[in-house]
């Protein structure tokens, strides 16, 4: 498992650097948007929002969160299906799955970081302007941010493993059609949606299984 | 007669089609422990599907292929190992540097040879933080190859080694796999577009034409009853074309070579009446001439 986090950490190295600094710049800009909305806005305002609305004002920080999650999977499986390379990864001293699914810790690894390291700016700017009873709430409703990400990631991961331009759209359209379920914004901040949201980010993991096997059978050829 | 025990790779007949085109009918060899096999053919005689299938990255429609008595498909960790792969286009990880490459790879192989690996670096003169997707096609081959020595794999299945290298690169490649698989007593499968290459490296061959196996001997018996003589150019070659025993014509900017089954005892009897001219000499047949004399040119 090493090995393979060393591979995979010089694949992406660069990637995950770009990945924290774009995150830590769309923080601060929530920071400060939040910040000039109680300078210039009656703060009472600002709480009937929250109360009405239930709104959470550093939600933008998601965008970047999934965005980079795609682009994570996206640069790490597209080179190993480049030139057939994951031939190499699949002929390593061990079993192949055990390698794949190295190889996909290792990205859900970088995704469950950048998530950390959101929710922790997040709750740490939410602080200076909400009571703890907001802000604690954070981690439970951008627990769903997570989920999104990794079925992002997931996506993004199985179809650029594919070998074939058809499977690429075969692949791609069935994973357009779980990623709607997380544009259904009633269950987001329900502790019941975030674990309904777990099955499917856990099965787009699995979906990376399938243009992985396709490269024993002749994918790629 | 060798035992099962010295049987590195088995191919049993292999079958395999693309929709409805056939491209194996029943392809059948086994390789011995400590011999040089080149898979020859022709584009489209199916070399490449083999290749694939013995390399384990194609499910074949029938037959069975095995390394080490295990299904190519199901390799165990160990027979990965064992088993040594050149892709074709010298396959790499080419976002790594020269020195990450070893570091990667000496962590998978127990048997790694730094020593090798390193003296390969060294004459390559490359620092070891230059990155491979930064490198020549031939510079590149030689890391690939290096990696693949350093990792102690008693048998190696080489894929069209000589695709993008020019004509140095690719005798360098031969020189340094052939000093190695002697010296080590590795089993090699090979394939190259380029047969000439093949002639300085491998001890038997197998000659596939249209999914089948025509010819699987040692060198020199594939080069048995071929000979070969060359003619001036210009010799009017007419009635010679369509003639049994000749196997090929080739024109050449100077001569003409026949490649045919006339022993030269019989040659001077047999052309007097066919080219219309005597002056004629023979010269030694090549694996080249001998292959395009087994499959032919189209």
């Amino acid at each position: 498992m090493k090995s393979i986090f060393y591979k995979e950490g010089i694949k992406l190295r660069r990637a995950l650097a770009a990945a924290f600094a774009v995150n830590a710049a769309v923080l601060l800009y929530s920071y400060f948007r939040v910040r000039v909305g109680f300078i210039m806005q009656e703060p009472a305002l600002l709480w009937l929002d929250i109360i009405e609305r239930n709104a959470f004002f550093f939600d933008r920080i998601s965008v970047p969160l999934a965005a980079s999650a795609f682009i994570l999977g996206f640069l790490q499986f597209y080179p190993e299906s480049s030139g057939r390379r994951f031939r190499i990864s699949c002929h390593l001293p061990q079993n192949e799955d055990l390698t794949l699914l190295y190889m996909l810790l290792f990205g859900l690894s970088s995704v469950c970081f950048l998530w950390l390291f959101d929710t922790a700016g997040v709750m740490l700017s939410a602080s200076f302007f909400f009571p703890y009873d907001l802000w604690g709430r954070i981690p439970s409703v951008m627990i769903y941010s997570l989920f999104f990400s990794v079925f992002l990631y997931s996506a993004a991961a199985s179809v650029a493993l594919e070998p074939s331009w058809g499977g690429r759209a075969g692949l791609a359209l069935l994973l357009c059609g779980g990623a709607a379920f997380f544009g259904v914004s009633v269950y987001r901040p329900s502790c019941w949606g975030a674990f309904i949201a777990f099955a499917p980010a856990l099965l787009s993991l699995a979906s990376v299984f399938y243009p992985a096997s396709g490269y024993r059978a002749g994918g790629g050829r | 007669m060798n035992s099962d025990a010295d049987t590195v790779i088995s191919v049993e007949n292999l079958e395999h089609s693309y929709g409805s085109a056939k491209a194996l009918k029943g392809v059948s060899f086994s390789m011995e422990k400590g011999r040089v096999y080149g898979l020859l053919g022709k584009n489209g005689a199916g070399k490449t599907t083999t290749i694939n299938i013995v390399m384990g990255f194609l499910k074949p429609s029938g037959g069975v292929c095995r390394v080490f008595g295990e299904d190519v498909s199901r390799m165990s960790p160990e027979t990965k190992r064992r088993t040594g792969l050149l892709h074709e286009g010298h396959l790499a990880y080419d976002f790594m540097t020269i020195a990450q490459t070893e570091k990667f790879y000496k962590s998978f192989y127990p048997r790694w040879d730094g020593g090798i690996f390193r003296y390969f670096m060294e004459k390559l003169g490359l620092p070891e933080s230059r990155k491979i997707k930064n490198m020549s096609c031939g510079q590149r081959s030689q890391v690939v190859l290096a990696a693949l020595m350093a990792q102690g794999a008693e048998v190696l299945i080489l894929d069209d080694f000589s695709m993008g290298l020019d004509a140095g690169y690719r005798r360098l490649f031969i020189d340094r796999l052939n000093e190695f698989v002697r010296e080590g007593g590795k089993t090699v499968l090979i394939t190259s577009h380029i047969v000439q290459d093949l002639e300085r490296f491998v001890d038997y061959a197998v000659i596939i034409n249209k999914g089948e196996v025509v010819k699987a001997a040692p060198l020199g018996d594939i080069k048995k009853d071929i000979y070969c003589y060359r003619f001036p150019a210009g010799s009017d070659r007419r009635l010679i074309e369509g003639d049994p025993s000749v196997m090929d014509v080739s024109v050449n900017n100077d001569s003409v070579d026949i490649i045919c089954s006339v022993p030269p005892e019989k040659a001077g009897e047999f052309f007097s009446g066919r080219m219309g001219s005597g002056d004629f000499y023979q010269r030694d047949v090549s694996l080249e001439d001998a292959f395009i004399a087994v499959t032919g040119k189209y």
